[in-house]
């Protein structure tokens, strides 16, 4: 029963550092792992794997499977709150401040240098998926081949989910459900 | 803006963490047709901001999105109401597969799934690119900004650094030119 709430009070410290998203997360689950010998480290590498398979942000996936290997649902459930709790507290107070402030000059300035750096951010998410599932910049490096560069199946996908997401733009979650339903049915 | 109920609030998020895969950063297109374009909460251009925002405070970027759009919405319990309604999926999901885990993985048609998801979560994200493009990179600094967020994240600098630096830019921007810039603000 202990070891829950340390577990708790070790997410929330991470919670309130882990800046930039869910994989941020990872070298403190290495850190967990030295200092208190929970869980081992080949657990970590199926964590993030199970991580990215499930819906959700993997943070919280990562925060769930962690807190059942050490207290079961309730040590889960405790460390999620905990682990959610710093941010729900900083971005209250942003909110706060950004509803008194929105029409002031310096943060509409501010702004005007966030949203190009914003889209930026996005589009580089997106070329690093792009590299491991439709192109494979590494493998090509090492043996020239333009199918080891290329995977031709995964191409065609990529240009259909195109064509559908342009026509799908009110119901993106069509899209992800096809994707499921082609995934059972089609091996790439 | 009209008055969501909370309810309904988290009921939306429910369904946007269910369809989340690979991260947080496929989640501007299911808030942009729920909140922008059903609802009416919030803009695109303040979506935008949101998620540039989410990249530089602690938390996951996907959980801090939804805290700002729900609090946009409907206060402190609009951004409760966000978090637990997107959050609730990836623990319940993690929940119930924690027993035969390791079955799981190694199931080719899994991964396979897995693989098909991550292409279509790259549409996604191609299509808020084109979505975020036309009042993100609009004129010369905020083009220079972009190539600069993008070459800096290829050189792997945290996006922490990227945000605020770009942020500073903006600032910068209005100070050094005053006039330029309230010039295109008339033109707009």
């Amino acid at each position: 029963m202990n070891s829950i709430f340390i577990l708790a009070f070790e997410y929330m410290k991470i919670g309130a550092v882990a800046i930039g998203g869910g994989y941020t997360v990872i070298p403190f689950l290495y850190y967990l792992v030295d200092k208190y010998k929970w869980f081992n480290v080949s657990e970590i590498t199926q964590m993030i794997a199970v991580s990215n398979l499930t819906p959700g942000p993997i943070g919280i996936n990562m925060a769930t499977f962690v807190g059942l290997k050490v207290g079961g649902l309730i040590g889960a459930a405790l460390t999620t709150v905990a682990f959610m709790l710093p941010s729900f507290i900083i971005i209250c107070l942003l909110s706060k401040f950004l509803k008194k402030n929105s029409e002031n000059k310096i943060i509409s300035n501010i702004m005007y240098g966030l949203r190009p750096a914003a889209v930026a951010l996005i589009s580089y998410a997106g070329l690093k998926i792009m590299n491991t599932t439709v192109f494979n910049l590494t493998k090509f490096k090492q043996t020239h081949q333009f199918f080891d560069f290329i995977s031709l199946k995964a191409f065609i996908l990529l240009i259909l989910f195109f064509i559908a997401g342009l026509r799908l733009r009110k119901n993106p979650m069509i899209l992800i459900a096809a994707a499921i339903v082609i995934g059972i049915f089609f091996t790439l | 803006m009209k008055k969501i109920s909370l309810l309904k609030l988290f009921w939306i998020f429910f369904k946007i963490g269910l369809v989340l895969f690979g991260g947080g950063y496929a989640i501007l297109p299911f808030l942009k047709a729920e909140m922008v374009e059903k609802e009416n909460i919030c803009t695109m251009e303040e979506l935008t901001d949101y998620y540039a925002l989410s990249q530089c405070f602690p938390g996951l970027v996907a959980g801090n999105v939804s805290m700002l759009t729900g609090y946009k919405a409907r206060g402190v319990l609009g951004a409760f109401s966000a978090v637990f309604g997107v959050c609730l999926p990836a623990f319940l999901s993690i929940a119930a597969i924690f027993a035969f885990l390791s079955a799981i993985t190694h199931f080719s048609v899994v991964q396979n799934i897995f693989h098909v998801l991550d292409i279509a979560v790259c549409i996604l994200i191609v299509l808020t690119v084109l979505e975020l493009w036309e009042f993100s990179v609009y004129d010369k600094f905020t083009t220079f900004i972009f190539i600069y967020a993008i070459v800096l994240s290829i050189f792997h600098i945290s996006p922490f650094i990227v945000v605020i630096t770009a942020g500073i830019l903006g600032l910068f921007r209005h100070f050094a030119f005053p006039k330029k810039n309230e010039k295109e603000k008339a033109d707009e």
